[in-house]
C-alpha cells in the first residue's frame, strides 16, 4: 500500500463509522444518539460543521477576490482548489445542518416561508446562493474532462467563462453577508453568550476572521496536498499569502481588544478564570503567534513552519467558534458530544477529502484549463487512479470496502447503546430508602418527595404476584411504572361524591325514580341537581356535584383554622403557658396534617407570610 | 390583550396548573431524563413550579413577550405573536433548527429529543381555549386565586393595586411589564425571580431590536460589497493596464532589458493596494 492509499483508506473508514451514526440518527432522532438537550440545543454540529465549516471554507471567496478583483496573477494557480474546497466545505455545512436539523425533509421550507427579520434566514438564503454560485464557479473544472465533449457541455463551458467575474463579485458580496451574519446569530443571546465573546459589533468580527482564516486554510489545504502527492510546494506564494493573512489577523485582533477596551471589559480575560484563560489562549493561538510566525524569516521560509502556522490558525479560529458555545451560560446537565457526534462531522470531513483527492486525480485542478497541463489527469472516471490505477474497478472497489465494513463494525461497537437500540426511556428514579421499607420516591420530578411505604401496600393489595403488577407493570408505554396518582385519584383530580344509593333511600325507593330520570326510557338522562326543589345552589351543569380534589377539600377546609389556631401560639406564650403554645404551634405546620413529609416541610404556613 | 398574572406569595405549590395543562395539552405524563433541566420544563411540561426557599413555589411558564426573541429569530415564521397575546406555533412550517430556543431569554422553548420527527414544544396559553372565550386550563385549575387570567392592562392595575395595598408584602415591581419590552404572562412576588430567566435583570430593550440593529444594514452592505468590489476591479484593472502599456512605452523608448525587473515592481506596487 502506497501512500495514498493508506490515506484513502483511512479516510474510507471515518466514512464507514459516520454513514453508520448519520442513518441511526436519522432512524432514532436526536435524543438517542447525540448529546443534545433541552439545555444545550445547539452542540457541535452547529459549532463545527456549521460555524467553523463555513469559516474554514472562506479561502473560496478570499483567493476569488485576490486574484479576480485585485489582479494578483500570480495566486492563480491556487484559486481553483480553493474554490472547490470552498464548495466542498459548504456541502459539508449543508449535509451537517440536514444532521442537526429535526425536521431536515423541511430544509427548503426557507424558501417558501419568508422570515426576513430572522438572522438564520439570511445566514441560509445566502448559504444556498453562494453554493449555487461555487458549484457554478466548479463547474468549468468538470466540464474540461475528456468526457464532457460533446458541443453542448462545451457551450456550457463557455458560458460560464464568460460568467466568471460577475459570478466571484456575486460570491464575494454573498460571502460577506453570511460569514458576518454567522456571528449576529449570536446578536439575540446577550445574556448567555459571555461578555468576552459578546459584542454588539460580533458580525465585524466574524468576517474579518473568515477572511484571515480563509488564507491560512489555502496554505495549510494546498501544502498538505502537495506533500500526499509529493509535489513541490509553491513556497514563495505561500509566503506571500501568509503575510497578506497577518495583515488581516492583525486586524482583527485590534478590532476584538479594542472593542473589549472600550466596552471597559477587558479586565474580564485576565482575572484567572478558566474563561478568561481559554480566552487568552484562543486569542494567542489563531491570532497572536500566527501572525508573528507569518513573518518571521526562520518559520515563514520554510514549508513546515508555514503549513503548522496556518495549522495553529484553523485550529485556533475552529476553538474561537466552540468557545461562544463552550462558555455560555446554561440550565441543566453540561454537554459534551457522543462519538456519533463527532464521527458525522469527522466523516464529512473525509467525504469532502475524498472528493478533493477524485478531483486531484482526474481534473485540471491547479492549472486553468490550459491545455499543457492536461497531461497528468486521470481521463477514465471509473478505472482511473482514483480507485487504484491499475486494477479494474471492480478491484478498486474491493480493496476500499474493507475499510468502510470496519468503519461500520467500528460505529457499532463503541456507540452508546441508545444509538443504536433507540431511545431509551429512564425508569422513575427512587431516592434512598428511608428506614427499611419506606421508599422517598420524587413522582413527579418536581423535587418534591413523598414516602411510600411499601410493606403497607404490599398487606393492603394482597401478597400475590398479581398485586405486585397492579403496579410494577413492565409492559406499561416506555416501561414506566405505575403513578401514585392511578390509585390516589383523589389527590388531584375532581372526585364524584354523588351516592345513588343515600338518594334513592332519601327520596323513598323504587318509586321516586321518576323525580330524577325524567324520561325512564332514555336511563342516563337526569334532572340537574340544581332543578326543583334539590339543591338551589349548585352549578347549573352538574348533574351529580363534583367536588373539589382532595387536596382542595381539605386545605379549604382546614388550613384558615389551623393558620388561625397557630397565631395564638404568640399569646399562650405571653401567658406563660409554653406547652399550651408549642401544641398550637404545631398546628400551623404542615407536618400536622403530613406526619411522613420529610423534616424540611416543616415550615409554618400562615405566619412566613 | 390578554394575560396571566400570577402572584408567587399565593402559590402554594399544589402542583394542580400543571396537571390541568398535561390534560388540557394532552401531554405525556413522563418526563424523559434529558429533557429534564433544572426549571423543570420539557417538552411535554408546559408549566412547572420551581421550589424556592421558605415555601415560596413559582410556576414557570412562557411569558408571552410583547416583541418575542422567538418569533424574530424563527426561520420560516412557525412562531407567531397572535393579536390578542400568545405566542403560537405552526409545527408544520418548522424545520426543527432550534434557534427559538437558543433565543429566548427565559430558556421556555423545549424540543422532543426523544423521537425521529421531533417538534418544539411550549405553553401556548391555551390559545384553542382562549380563543373560544375560555380561560386557560392552568388558571381555571388555581384552587388559590395564585394564578389568574385577565386582560393585561387590567391586569397590571390589579398588580399595582394589590402592591399599594401591601407595599411591605411585595417587591415593588410588577414582573414583566416592562422586561425585555414587556410580557403577557406578569409575576408579583416578594422575592427576586431571576432564576425564571438567564440573568436577574434582563433589561427593558426587546431582544429582536438587538438582530434588527444588524440586519438592517445587510442591504447597505450588500450592495456596498459589491461596488467597492466593481470599483477595486475596474480601478485595478485599470491602473495595470495603464502601467502595462507606460512599460511597453519605456520599453520601446529604451532597450528590451528590464522586463522583469519591472514585473517586480509592479507586483509591489499591488501589494500595497490591499
Amino acid at each position: 500500500m502506497n501512500k495514498r492509499q493508506m490515506v484513502k483508506s483511512l479516510l474510507w473508514l471515518l466514512i464507514g463509522f459516520g454513514a453508520t451514526s448519520g442513518f441511526l440518527r436519522l432512524v432514532h432522532g436526536l435524543g438517542a444518539t447525540t448529546g443534545l438537550s433541552d439545555a444545550t440545543p445547539w452542540g457541535f454540529w452547529i459549532g463545527f460543521d456549521v460555524m467553523a465549516g463555513v469559516a474554514l471554507a472562506a479561502g473560496g471567496f478570499t483567493m476569488a477576490a485576490v486574484v479576480y478583483v485585485f489582479g494578483l496573477e500570480q495566486f492563480r494557480p491556487i484559486v481553483r482548489p480553493a474554490v472547490l474546497t470552498a464548495f466542498l466545505g459548504y456541502v459539508i455545512v449543508a449535509i451537517g445542518l440536514m444532521m442537526d436539523l429535526g425536521l431536515p425533509w423541511n430544509i427548503w421550507h426557507p424558501m417558501v416561508f419568508w422570515q426576513y427579520r430572522s438572522v438564520l434566514f439570511e445566514v441560509g438564503t445566502c448559504v444556498t446562493l453562494y453554493l449555487t454560485v461555487l458549484a457554478l464557479e466548479v463547474a468549468p473544472i468538470v466540464l474540461e474532462h475528456p468526457l464532457f465533449s460533446h458541443p453542448i457541455f462545451h457551450k456550457a463551458y463557455k458560458i460560464l467563462k464568460h460568467l466568471s467575474l460577475p459570478l466571484v463579485i456575486l460570491g464575494i458580496m454573498l460571502s460577506t453577508l453570511h460569514q458576518s451574519s454567522l456571528g449576529s446569530l449570536f446578536l439575540i443571546m446577550p445574556f448567555r453568550v459571555h461578555e468576552l465573546w459578546y459584542t454588539s459589533n460580533i458580525y465585524i468580527l466574524y468576517f474579518i476572521s473568515a477572511a484571515g482564516l480563509g488564507c491560512a486554510m489555502v496554505i495549510f489545504e494546498s501544502t498538505l496536498t502537495s506533500l500526499i502527492y509529493d509535489h513541490k510546494p509553491r513556497q514563495e506564494l505561500m509566503q506571500k499569502l501568509g503575510k497578506i493573512a497577518s495583515v488581516i489577523l492583525g486586524v482583527y485582533l485590534v478590532f476584538r481588544i479594542g472593542d473589549l477596551l472600550v466596552k471597559g471589559k477587558l479586565g474580564v480575560a485576565f482575572n484567572g478564570t478558566g474563561t478568561s484563560t481559554l480566552f487568552i489562549v484562543e486569542i494567542l493561538i489563531s491570532t497572536i503567534i500566527p501572525s508573528i510566525f507569518f513573518n518571521w524569516k526562520k518559520i515563514n521560509g520554510n514549508t513546515k513552519g508555514l503549513f503548522w502556522t496556518a495549522a495553529m490558525v484553523v485550529f485556533g479560529f475552529i476553538m474561537n467558534r466552540q468557545n461562544i458555545f463552550l462558555t455560555m451560560s446554561k440550565k441543566g446537565p453540561a454537554y459534551f458530544p457522543w462519538v456519533s457526534e463527532l464521527m458525522i462531522s469527522l466523516a464529512l470531513v473525509a467525504g469532502a477529502t475524498m472528493v478533493f483527492i477524485f478531483f486531484v486525480e482526474h481534473f485540471d485542478l491547479f492549472g486553468d484549463g490550459a491545455p499543457d497541463n492536461k497531461k497528468e489527469i486521470g481521463e477514465k472516471l471509473i478505472t482511473g487512479p482514483f480507485f487504484g490505477a491499475d486494477r479494474s474497478f471492480v478491484k478498486g472497489v474491493a480493496i476500499f470496502t474493507a475499510p468502510v465494513i470496519a468503519g461500520v463494525g467500528l460505529a457499532l461497537m463503541l456507540l452508546p447503546s441508545s444509538a443504536i437500540k433507540g431511545y431509551q426511556y429512564p425508569n422513575t428514579p427512587v431516592k434512598d430508602a428511608v428506614g427499611w421499607d419506606t421508599l422517598s420516591i420524587d413522582g413527579n420530578r418536581a423535587l418534591e418527595s413523598v414516602l411510600f411505604p411499601h410493606a403497607q401496600h404490599q398487606q393492603m393489595m394482597g401478597v400475590s404476584r398479581d398485586s405486585c403488577m397492579t403496579c410494577h407493570h413492565m409492559s406499561r408505554p416506555k416501561d414506566g411504572p405505575t403513578s401514585c396518582s392511578e390509585c390516589h385519584q383523589d389527590m388531584y383530580l375532581a372526585t364524584s361524591i354523588f351516592s345513588h344509593g343515600y338518594h334513592q333511600t332519601l327520596m323513598g325507593g323504587n318509586k321516586s325514580c321518576d323525580s330524577c330520570h325524567v324520561n325512564t326510557k332514555a336511563k342516563a338522562e337526569v334532572l340537574s341537581c340544581n332543578t326543583a326543589e334539590c339543591h338551589k345552589l349548585l352549578p347549573s351543569d352538574t348533574t351529580s356535584y363534583l367536588a373539589d380534589s382532595y387536596v382542595d377539600a381539605m386545605h379549604k377546609k382546614c388550613k384558615d383554622c389551623h393558620e388561625e389556631q397557630a397565631k395564638q401560639a404568640d399569646g399562650f406564650i405571653a401567658m406563660g403557658e409554653q406547652a399550651k403554645a408549642d401544641s398550637v404551634k404545631a398546628l400551623g405546620y404542615c407536618t400536622a396534617c403530613h406526619p411522613g413529609l420529610p423534616p424540611e416541610s416543616k415550615v409554618r404556613l400562615s405566619v412566613t407570610r | 390583550m390578554i394575560g396571566i398574572l400570577t402572584d408567587v406569595t399565593k402559590c402554594i405549590g399544589c402542583h394542580k396548573c400543571v396537571g390541568a395543562c398535561v390534560d388540557a395539552n394532552k401531554l405525556d405524563k413522563h418526563i424523559p431524563a434529558p429533557q429534564h433541566t433544572s426549571d423543570g420544563l420539557a417538552a411535554n411540561r408546559w408549566t412547572s413550579i420551581i421550589k424556592q426557599p421558605d415555601s415560596h413555589y413559582v410556576r414557570k411558564q412562557c411569558r408571552h413577550c410583547l416583541e418575542p426573541a422567538c418569533v424574530s429569530a424563527c426561520i420560516v415564521g412557525a412562531l407567531k405573536k397572535t393579536k390578542s397575546g400568545p405566542v403560537v406555533y405552526d409545527k408544520k412550517k418548522c424545520i426543527g433548527c432550534r434557534y427559538c430556543m437558543m433565543a429566548c431569554p427565559y430558556g421556555v422553548p423545549k424540543y422532543e429529543w426523544d423521537t425521529p420527527v421531533p417538534y418544539v414544544r411550549k405553553c401556548t396559553m391555551c390559545y384553542e381555549r382562549v380563543s373560544v372565550g375560555k380561560q386557560p386550563a392552568c388558571t381555571e385549575a388555581c384552587p388559590t386565586g395564585a394564578t389568574v387570567f385577565g386582560d393585561r392592562d387590567k391586569l397590571i392595575a390589579e398588580a399595582k393595586l394589590r402592591i399599594t395595598k401591601n407595599p411591605e408584602k411585595y417587591i415593588n415591581r410588577v414582573f414583566g411589564e416592562v422586561e425585555v419590552g414587556g410580557t403577557s404572562v406578569l409575576y408579583l412576588s416578594d422575592i427576586p425571580l431571576g432564576f425564571l430567566g438567564w440573568k436577574d435583570d434582563l433589561g427593558k430593550e426587546a431582544l429582536p431590536k438587538l438582530t434588527w440593529s444588524a440586519l438592517s444594514k445587510v442591504p447597505t452592505e450588500f450592495l456596498g460589497m459589491g461596488a467597492a468590489m466593481t470599483g477595486a476591479f475596474w480601478i485595478i484593472g485599470r491602473r495595470n493596464k495603464m502601467r502595462a502599456m507606460k512599460v511597453k512605452e519605456e520599453a520601446e523608448k529604451k532597450a528590451v532589458e528590464n522586463e522583469t525587473g519591472d514585473a517586480g515592481t509592479e507586483e509591489k506596487g499591488e501589494d500595497s493596494n490591499e
